[in-house]
């Protein structure tokens, strides 16, 4: 079997490109998928990931992870599309923990919307509070939650460290909760969910 | 590992479910959820929802054509190397 790169100058061969590459196409596909949430779209980024790839070729380092190459890429050449459609938004990272998430879901819990889940039908909401979510939240997100990405594999794709992942994913999660909770909110079932629940029942606190 | 606290598992509550946490940690949670009906109802709700995210995976409807197209384009751009 032909080698990917000369073994000695580690340098790669332009032949070895769609062999190499190619059989991770159904991956890069899915994630240009989700991080788009269009299939046109998601179709040219496919193409210019694979594009920019070939271009780089050369750049590539024989032994590396070639889908974790690509998938930044593909992350990279989508950011590149959505500054220049203006919908890029950088937010603040930091540390971030489960807590206020827990608090918002205690908020849930006080207008009745405990149970959420079975309150309405929430895959058209979180869909859209994905597609809503700021950059760098979104790739995060996707790569971690939609792609089952291990932290330390996304932080390899981004070139991040994990505590970064962490904090931005913890932080997404919780933008994705609290849209779902205002989408309820806002469909009046928190006031239906209250108006069953007692009146004198007291505020919920995080124990100890 | 001592028992935890409420306050150490909630904020906890997302390495956990990812499954992040070294054994000793995910044991003591463990415990704790076992015997904490509140923090279960958190853990139950974070779940639901990392589960919902992840049904939004899409695959692509028409592979064969997508691979087709990538192949053309790394063909017009060997060619304009050339």
């Amino acid at each position: 079997m032909k080698s990917m790169a000369d073994s000695e100058t580690g340098i790669t061969k332009p032949d070895d490109f769609e062999r190499t590459t190619l059989p991770h196409l159904d991956a890069v596909a899915r994630f240009a998928l989700s991080l788009t949430r269009d299939r046109s779209d998601a179709d040219d980024l496919v193409q210019d990931t694979y594009l920019r790839a070939f271009r780089g070729w050369r750049t590539f380092r024989p032994g590396s992870d070639v889908r974790r190459w690509l998938f930044a890429i593909c992350r990279n050449a989508f950011l590149r599309t959505r500054r220049r459609r203006g919908t890029f938004v950088e937010s603040e990272d930091g540390d971030v923990d489960a807590m206020p998430a827990v608090q918002s879901h205690l908020q849930a819990m006080r207008e009745g919307l405990g149970d959420l889940f079975e309150l309405i039908d929430v895959q058209p909401a979180i869909e859209r509070a994905v597609g809503q979510l700021p950059e760098p939240h979104h790739s995060i997100l996707v790569l971690v939650d939609l792609e089952g990405h291990s932290y330390e594999e996304a932080a390899a794709v981004l070139g991040i460290p994990i505590g970064t992942v962490r904090s931005r994913l913890f932080r997404a999660r919780r933008m994705i909760q609290e849209s779902l909770i205002a989408f309820a909110e806002d469909a009046g079932l928190a006031r239906r969910a209250a108006a069953r629940a007692s009146p004198n029942e007291p505020a919920d606190t995080v124990a100890s | 590992m001592p028992p935890l606290d409420c306050g150490h598992v909630v904020r906890a509550l997302w390495d956990y479910l990812d499954r992040a946490l070294d054994e000793a940690e995910m044991a003591a949670i463990d415990a704790h959820l076992a015997e904490c009906e509140r923090c279960r109802a958190h853990t139950g709700f974070e779940r639901r929802l990392v589960e919902e995210l992840r049904t939004l995976r899409q695959q692509h409807d028409d592979p064969a054509t997508l691979r087709s197209q990538v192949l053309d384009t790394i063909r017009r751009a060997r060619a304009e190397e050339r």
